[in-house]
């Protein structure tokens, strides 16, 4: 017997094994590859992410519909990708337990267990992750139904009114919890009954019962009919497009493969009792003695375990988007302060997915390390792309890809209205990112700070009780209520202090342009370097160099040693143009820079009016300069 | 299974036994020696000497002192006393009790007795908390819009409905099920819920723009705009037989302040009254409540009909004008003008300055008048007619018995507008961003005969906390009578698939008689709404 013991166990031995190998992998993958904290990052301008605030009153609204705790727990779980460890520990783990219930239910239906079959919903649940989507509420929803299914098969009750009432039950309940994947859990019910069981009657009579279960639903809860069927089915308009396509492969999937093992094994059945020809008997022992191999040899498991790692791999690859990682990565980076990754990634961004957003957190990037007079033209450049003004906002939100970046617009161009000293029209954007998705932690915490340094505290209190309830934010309200406590004014916060001593005191209502906004701001504090650079940077971009030299001497005033490189090439421009007339600054120009004018000059009069030939001679050497952007740019049309 | 059944019951009656003790023991017993403190405590909302209806809901309150525990004794004689211990400050007092108290007190003061257990176990007794409960009961009823404070864009806002005398909350309208229109300045005929108008603008979706009149469980949406009117109506005001509405048409622009604390301002470029009379589904204006040199706007009627009260100043800018500087928004200030109106002949009197800008140094807006016709309340502040965005906004009663107005000493030094009053007068609603200077709350005051107004007290919730972390925006607020008759689901039903019906312009300056549809002579032939109303 210890013999036959040991044959029975190293099978499930090597089975556990090849899963606790996959998932293994599945969850460095996660970690380490797609990285969670960039969806909780990036995402949570988009209306889908859910936010999660701790209390009572947040988690009733929850209990008042079907679906609502499924999504209550997706809440939960998705601010926890802010710590990427364990956000794909718990992505990881809802791919195990959708796994897991998977082979718990074909074995049930079938009679037979998947070797391999029941890792395909881990796969599918990846999918959308490999695109930075997020199928968390859809994951759990069917989740939910699949454990509820599992309760059902296994349940040992034989009696029909015990087990009329048992599905009844298990069906409420996944329709509170999980909406409408109660459709899940009725079709897994019904094919145990029609194919395990053999009992076709109460197969079709479960479904029809569950049919109604919606119906009562919308009027006990009192929901539209469409919300009562179709909340969190791959339906629902409120998953994204990728959490859709994934929860209806989950949907077809689960239900086909127990119901496919079943048809097999009594095909298998049927071919082997002699219902089939001799050459098909000895292809059927050809293929069983294969299967056999593949379950019970060490090499067939190497290999089996092989080819099914490869086959999760490929999609992954495929559908993995590098470009989409490093948009987030910038977006990330800009969010926490870490301007010189920024720049790394932004070097790896290729050219047709620059856009204004880019562009904002590049030159942030580079006036925070000290470049943006040095350096802007190395990346794409266009005269919006330095900050937004309000009046611009609504077509410029045109020009972004997705919706869901119109809010994550509006925060950015309040991030930087902020950083700059602009505190009402950051104040504005922010509102108005609220508008679009609500009250998330980084809008309170900006709106916190902004009434702070505006001296309404008693608002600042607000937001930052409300932002005391967030997992992930909620002690650094805590410690802000503290010292607010202590100091209403926050004098000793840094950033609120050099807010303090930025921000405009002169009330003017209206719309200012872009160069008034930074004269103001240079009117009420000097010293404003951001002001000042962004000045500079936006006289470059305008070709306003009559304007720019004006100022160059005030480079001094903030220390600089050397005249940026970009300053010197616009002084040699207007230099040109002006020709003999003296120039209004002191600084001396590089002989460098003077001579590699020089150059580009010669090559210009050689190609005369054919300026791709002369941007092709020039690109080399002028990539990062900027004579070619002076030159080349049309003023209106962006440069892409 | 009978061997384990005496330690179970045994050790179920010792944990009895240790509950018992443990309530008896930490509960604050009469015997215990209080140390007195000699103030009343903090309590958050300050509902301390505030006069309260003897129908509202249970006032609850956060004791802002430090403690352990918390027990608050609430009476009005020593027959009637409601006991409430508390491990937290939060102060709950159960509905039943609540309402036993205020049926004793009425017309009495009520105390509220607070008593705090410090860290060392030491009991303190705060001078008891005095509220006045009057007489006069306040509508049932308050709806209002439930928003963020938006900016310039708008997705989300409900028009809701509170019952005061218990926490029940519930949507009239949720602008999701209209596209995210925008939906404002809900109107009600003398505090009667089942004769409504609300204002529509389009949203995501295009439903249109316009009015949505809800009249006696009918809806219909009406389109006030007609070749002279360009702009549909704003502000509405219900001529008390039913039979007439005025409103004011505005071309509203916003702008933003680059240094003030309320970023956000508002300014009419152009503003007129118009009358739209409901039998005839007509419109009328006549030239002196739209002179295109003024800016006409916030129609009230006198309660017998008799005097169309409103808020006028003059165009300091080009008649033409899309945009105007801040400096020159600043200048407007509008005087409070009351016409003449014949119910009989259907005709508009003469112009009449009731308070001029002048006289009280600031801009007048928002008039409402009292019931009974005695008070007219209205909103002043430094400029313009929109002051909920003004920090400057306070109340002010002016005697129409008298002619004497007076600054409310209920004001804060923040934003106090959108008042509305209670069907017997004697309460009235209004908002005030005196808590935070951003967001506005709802706070109800009493109003004694003499038309002295007595402490206002905030809105009651369930939880004492709510406000304290609410993000959200209570605005135009409005007693009624009972709760709104008709589902959102109806009215967003009659907006989204109804064909809005066209209001004929009137070409007389009179306007037709209640009951009767206009002369053929002056509108020609009578006009019918073109589309059957909805229900």
């Amino acid at each position: 017997m210890p013999t036959v013991h040991s044959t029975l166990s190293r099978p499930k031995l090597r089975r556990f094994l090849r899963s606790a190998v996959f998932f293994l992998l599945f969850y460095l993958y996660v970690w380490l590859w797609i990285d969670p904290g960039l969806i909780y990052h990036s995402n949570w301008t988009a209306p889908r992410f859910p936010c999660f605030w701790l209390g009572r009153a947040f988690a009733v609204g929850f209990l008042a519909y079907p679906g609502g705790p499924v999504e209550y727990v997706s809440a939960f779980l998705c601010q926890l990708y802010y710590y990427p460890w364990l956000g794909a520990g718990v992505i990881t783990l809802v791919a195990a337990l959708l796994s897991l219930s998977t082979g718990v239910l074909a074995t049930a239906v079938s009679g037979i267990r998947p070797r391999v079959l029941h890792l395909v919903p881990a796969v599918l649940f990846l999918l959308p992750y490999a695109k930075y989507a997020n199928p968390m509420a859809a994951g759990l929803a069917a989740l939910a139904a699949m454990l509820l299914s599992c309760a059902y098969v296994l349940l040992p009750v034989r009696r029909p009114p015990l087990r009329l009432a048992v599905f009844l039950v298990l069906a409420a309940g996944a329709y509170y919890v999980a909406g409408g994947a109660l459709l899940l859990y009725v079709v897994l019910a019904a094919a145990f009954e029609l194919v395990s069981r053999r009992q076709y009657l109460y197969g079709l009579l479960w479904v029809a019962l569950a049919a109604a279960i919606p119906y009562a639903g919308a009027h006990a809860f009192r929901i539209p009919l469409s919300d009562a069927y179709l909340r969190l089915l791959p339906f629902d308009a409120r998953l994204s497009s990728q959490a859709a396509v994934f929860a209806a492969l989950l949907y077809v999937f689960v239900p086909l493969c127990a119901i496919g093992l079943a048809f097999g094994r009594r095909m298998g059945r049927f071919l082997a009792v002699g219902g089939a020809s001799r050459e098909r008997r000895t292809a059927l022992s050809r293929a069983a003695a294969l299967v056999r191999f593949l379950a019970e040899r060490p090499a067939g498991w190497v290999v089996q375990s092989a080819v099914l790692f490869a086959v999760a791999a490929v999609p992954l690859l495929l559908r993995f988007d590098a470009g989409t990682r490093t948009l987030l990565r910038i977006d990330c980076y800009a969010q926490q302060g870490m301007w010189r990754p920024l720049l790394q990634e932004a070097t790896c961004l290729p050219l047709h997915r620059y856009g204004p957003e880019v562009e904002w957190d590049v030159n942030r990037a580079l006036y925070h390390t000290g470049q943006l007079l040095d350096r802007m033209f190395c990346y794409p450049q266009d005269t919006w792309g330095l900050f937004p003004i309000p009046r611009e906002f609504s077509p410029l939100l045109a020009s972004f890809r997705q919706e869901e970046l119109s809010a994550a617009a509006y925060m950015k161009s309040a991030d930087l209205l902020f950083e700059l000293g602009r505190v009402n029209e950051s104040e504005l954007m922010t509102h108005e990112t609220w508008e679009l998705i609500g009250p998330r932690p980084r809008i309170l915490k900006r709106l916190a700070l902004i009434n702070v340094a505006k001296g309404r505290t008693e608002a600042a209190r607000v937001f930052l009780r409300a932002l005391r309830k967030d997992l992930v934010h909620g002690e650094w309200a805590r410690d802000r209520l503290r010292r607010l406590e202590a100091d209403p004014r926050l004098a000793d916060d840094a950033e609120v202090e050099r807010l303090r001593s930025a921000m405009v005191l002169e009330d003017a209502g209206g719309h200012f342009s872009r160069e008034e906004m930074l004269l103001q701001l240079l009117a009420r504090d000097r010293h404003n370097r951001m002001a000042f650079e962004y000045l500079m940077a936006h006289y470059l971009l305008t070709r306003q160099l009559g304007k720019f030299a004006l100022h160059i001497d005030r480079l001094d005033e903030f220390g600089y040693g050397e005249t940026p490189c970009h300053c010197e090439e616009a002084m040699v421009l207007y230099a040109a143009h002006v020709g003999g007339q003296s120039r209004p600054w002191r600084r001396p120009v590089s002989r460098d820079t003077a001579l590699r004018f020089r150059r580009f000059l010669q090559v210009l009069a050689q190609c005369r009016d054919r300026k791709s030939e002369a941007w092709s001679m020039l690109v080399a050497d002028y990539r990062d300069s900027y004579f070619p952007y002076y030159v080349f740019r049309e003023p209106e049309e962006p440069q892409r | 299974m009978k061997r384990l059944r005496l330690p179970a019951v045994g050790a179920l009656a010792a944990l009895l036994i240790a509950a018992l003790c443990y309530g008896l023991l930490s509960r604050p017993a009469e015997t215990v020696d209080y140390e007195p403190v000699g103030r009343p405590p903090r309590i958050r909302p300050d509902y301390a000497d505030a006069v309260i209806p003897p129908n509202i809901a249970p006032l609850t309150f956060c004791v802002e002192e430090p403690g352990k525990k918390y027990w608050v004794r609430a009476y009005s004689d020593q027959q009637t006393v409601v006991s409430v211990r508390s491990r937290t400050p939060a102060i709950v007092i159960p509905r039943r009790a609540w309402r036993r108290l205020l049926t004793r007190a009425r017309g009495r003061n009520l105390f509220f007795e607070v008593h705090v257990q410090a860290a060392d176990g030491r009991w303190r007794r705060f001078e008891p908390i005095a509220v006045a409960v009057a007489r006069e009961k306040i509508d049932p009823y308050m709806v209002y819009r439930f928003m963020n404070p938006i900016h310039r864009l708008w997705l989300h806002m409900e028009i809701r409905q509170r019952n005061l005398e218990n926490y029940d909350d519930s949507v009239v309208l949720d602008n999701g099920l209209l596209g995210n229109s925008c939906v404002n300045c809900h109107t009600f005929l003398q505090n009667r819920p089942d004769r409504m108008t609300i204002q529509i603008r389009r949203g995501q979706q295009d439903y249109g723009s316009g009015m949505v009149m809800v009249d006696r469980g009918v809806v219909t949406k009406v389109d006030t705009r007609t070749q002279l009117i360009s702009t549909p109506a704003v502000y509405v005001s219900w001529h008390p037989d039913g039979t007439l509405l005025a409103f004011s048409t505005n071309k509203v622009r916003q702008f933003f302040h680059s240094a003030r604390r309320e970023v956000r301002d508002v300014v009419d470029l152009e503003s007129d009254l118009a009358l739209y009379v409901l039998g005839s589904n007509s419109v009328t204006s006549k030239g002196s409540i739209a002179r295109p040199d003024r800016l006409e706007t916030w129609p009230t009627w006198s309660p017998d009909g008799r005097y169309l009260y409103f808020c006028s100043a003059p165009v300091p800018w080009p008649l033409d004008a899309d945009d105007v500087s801040v400096e020159r928004a600043d200048q407007v200030r509008y005087d409070l003008m009351r016409i003449g109106y014949d119910a009989g002949a259907g005709r508009l009197g003469e112009l009449e300055t009731v308070l001029s800008a002048e006289q009280i140094g600031l801009s007048i807006s928002q008039p409402r008048i009292s019931p009974d016709g005695r008070f007219l309340l209205f909103c002043a502040s430094r400029y313009g007619c929109f002051p909920i965005f003004q920090s400057s906004a306070d109340l002010y009663m002016l005697d129409l018995k008298t002619g004497r107005h007076r600054r409310l000493a209920i004001n804060s030094d923040r934003c106090d507008s959108w008042h509305s009053w209670s069907g017997n007068g004697r309460w009235f609603v209004f908002s005030s961003k005196r808590r935070d200077d951003l967001l506005a709350k709802p706070y109800f005051a009493y109003v004694e005969e003499d038309g002295t107004v007595r402490k206002p007290f905030l809105l009651p919730q369930a939880d004492p906390t709510f406000y304290d972390s609410l993000l959200k925006t209570y605005n135009v607020p409005e007693l009624v009578r009972a709760p709104v008759p008709v589902s959102g689901e109806t009215v967003a039903h009659v907006i989204r698939s109804e064909p809005w019906v066209e209001a004929d312009l009137q070409v007389t300056s009179a306007t037709p008689p209640p009951g009767s549809a206009p002369a053929a002579e002056d509108a020609g032939s009578p006009s019918e709404p073109r589309n059957a109303p909805a229900r």
